[in-house]
């Protein structure tokens, strides 16, 4: 007997002065799941991520997260999740110790758990060493990328939003993240939607995933099931497929 | 140099790529003027206008005031500005001694900045004519402020009034515009440094980030407004080396209270006004441009006045609806003793507050900081809007 959905998305729709972003994309995720958006870029995957992080509102259609709608109860919202955006920086003249302190302070307000725990979490999860203890404008973008993470998971929310988490990083900084994510997820029970446009990284790290283009979701399944349904090696070329795309030369 | 040159060049094309930068530029070259252009047709003739009392009825008398007119001096009994020459002035200029004159000014109010400078003109002819003749002359002078008589030089009254009385809230005034800065810097450093998002989903209510701001601007200028009076106290405690202005200049404590109520409010408006435009642009340089733009049109009513400006008609209304113009509005009639008045300008000033910070609340709290979507199609070309 399945529990109520960790999010919810019905025929959500988003236009952005006469481009549409959305076009009414439905899904839904489990608790405890990892739950991949792939697609390209421009695709709506930010969009919906944003939207989900109660920092937009859709024009249409419905959003919940554990029940909660994100623009009626955008407060509520913000209690559950914790969002990690694309771009995302730290606030360079903090050292990454100070940052995690600070943050932690604002969700032990808001949401009374120990901030002390917090950060002794958020230390393990960012593994800098004693460069934690260095101002953030020295970290490199892999450092600066793994305190954002580490920030993001620390608080143990209900659902983490992860915006392209290994965006520009290199080869072992984005194996570390992803492994952090996924035994995160499992050890703590925590919901996760991840973006991104790698589709290798979204088969190692998402239980199921979602394939959006152009604003619209094409499929969704496991990594396994949409392999097996386009009889295809990996998600990439299920994404070819799937999206009608194809490669040239 | 060659590294110099090639920086100088990359920064001055990203400045001139600016448009908002660019708008900074253009925009007061075409707006000041045109603001002057129009408050200068909305004001009365500034031509000298004097009244004249002459008392000697010898020649030199005549020649002062024959040399007042050929130099443009309209004389009108009306004027508040009264040339008072003394029964003798001749003989003693005859008689090599050195001659005396009167001039005597009534102030409507203690800011009546024009009739300062009408006298002050008038002082200068005065010394001009006295330039041929020995020995020189020796202006007196009488103000009238409000019934209350002094025998004192209009800008040296004015000056020690400055000194006294008004020095504090305009010093604050200055720090507003600091903090102002500071409030609009520090919404964009988020915006620049990839802050904000992360921000704005934490489960903290958004008007405690943007009161945080706030009162940490507020708290920052309060501190530069400590160091500044330290400085001052030191600069008071130096030997005094001249006489300086008059002794005994005083407007009393209720139009300063309520000067200083106003010019508070006034910096507490934009504070919030910076805080509420900045919310659209995407790095500091933006904030601060847009920011600057905010204050001059605070200041608009400060300038007119210390202009010695009397606008009238639609421009004179739209001065006076300004919120810069009401710290004055509040000086003003609790100088005249209609403190009901003084009140309702604080009480104006409180309102447009409670505004600007429900609309930066309002815009804070909406997707509209996020996309920028709000309407700006009018102000595309000033601000910069991420689309």
């Amino acid at each position: 007997m399945p529990g109520k959905p960790a999010v919810l998305v019905k025929s959500l729709e988003k236009d952005y002065g006469g481009i549409k972003a959305l076009k009414g994309i439905s899904f839904e995720i489990r608790e405890g799941e990892i739950f991949g958006l792939i697609g390209p870029n421009g695709a709506g995957k930010s969009t919906t991520l944003k939207i989900l992080a109660t920092l937009l509102p859709p024009d249409w259609g419905r959003a919940e997260v554990f029940g909660h709608d994100v623009v009626k109860e955008a407060e509520k919202v913000r209690m559950l999740i914790s969002y990690l955006p694309e771009e995302a920086g730290a606030y360079r003249n903090m050292t990454g110790h100070g940052y995690l302190r600070f943050m932690a302070g604002l969700y032990s307000q808001a949401t009374g758990k120990d901030a002390d725990e917090m950060v002794e979490l958020g230390i393990k999860i960012a593994g800098l060493g004693a460069r934690l203890h260095n101002r953030v404008a020295t970290y490199s973008k892999g450092m600066t990328r793994k305190l954002l993470l580490a920030r993001a998971l620390m608080v143990r929310p209900r659902l983490a939003i992860l915006d392209e988490p290994t965006s520009g990083l290199d080869v072992s900084s984005a194996y570390e993240i992803r492994k952090r994510i996924k035994e995160f997820s499992r050890e703590e029970g925590v919901s996760v939607l991840v973006s991104s446009h790698n589709m290798l990284e979204v088969e190692f790290l998402c239980d199921r995933v979602a394939i959006i283009e152009g604003g619209r979701i094409v499929e969704t399944g496991t990594p396994g099931e949409l392999k097996a349904k386009y009889e295809a090696e990996n998600l990439e070329e299920v994404f070819v497929k799937a999206s009608g795309r194809v490669f040239h030369g | 140099m060659g590294e110099l040159w090639i920086m100088f060049k990359k920064e001055l094309a990203d400045i001139l790529r600016d448009r908002r930068l660019l708008a900074a530029i253009i925009v007061p070259i075409i707006l000041i003027p045109l603001l002057f252009g129009v408050l200068q047709s909305s004001s009365r003739s500034s031509s000298l206008v004097i009244s004249v009392v002459n008392e000697d009825s010898g020649e030199y008398s005549r020649a002062l005031i024959e040399f007042l007119e050929e130099s443009g001096v309209v004389i009108d009994n009306g004027s508040p500005v009264r040339l008072v020459i003394p029964a003798g002035f001749s003989d003693a200029i005859k008689s090599g001694r050195s001659p005396s004159l009167l001039i005597e000014t009534e102030l409507s109010s203690v800011l009546d900045f024009k009739t300062v400078r009408l006298a002050g003109a008038l002082k200068a002819l005065v010394l001009r004519f006295g330039e041929g003749v020995f020995p020189s002359i020796r202006p007196e002078f009488r103000l009238d402020v409000g019934g209350s008589v002094l025998s004192v030089e209009p800008s040296r009254y004015v000056s020690a009034l400055l000194r006294s009385a008004l020095a504090v809230p305009l010093v604050l005034f200055v720090i507003g515009v600091y903090a102002s800065q500071a409030v609009a810097a520090s919404v964009a450093m988020e915006k620049e440094g990839k802050t904000l998002e992360t921000l704005l989903t934490l489960p903290v209510s958004r008007r405690s980030i943007i009161l945080g701001k706030i009162f940490a601007s507020v708290v920052f200028s309060f501190l530069v407004l400590a160091s500044l009076t330290l400085s001052a106290w030191a600069v008071s405690m130096l030997p005094k080396t001249s006489g300086g202005g008059p002794t005994g200049v005083s407007v009393g404590v209720g139009p300063v209270v309520f000067f200083s109520a106003g010019v508070f409010l006034l910096f507490l408006l934009m504070l919030l006004t910076s805080l509420l435009v900045s919310l659209f642009t995407l790095d500091v340089r933006s904030a601060l441009s847009l920011a600057g733009l905010v204050e001059v049109l605070y200041l608009i009513p400060l300038l007119v006045a210390f202009a010695g400006l009397d606008v009238s008609g639609a421009a004179g209304l739209l001065v006076k609806a300004d919120p810069g113009y009401a710290p004055l509005w509040a000086f003003l009639s609790a100088t005249n003793g209609d403190y009901l008045r003084a009140a309702a300008a604080v009480l104006y000033l409180l309102l447009w507050n409670g505004l600007v910070l429900r609309l930066a609340v309002w815009v804070f709290e909406s997707g509209v900081l996020m996309t920028k979507s709000i309407d700006a199609g009018k102000l595309r070309w000033l601000i910069r809007v991420k689309i």
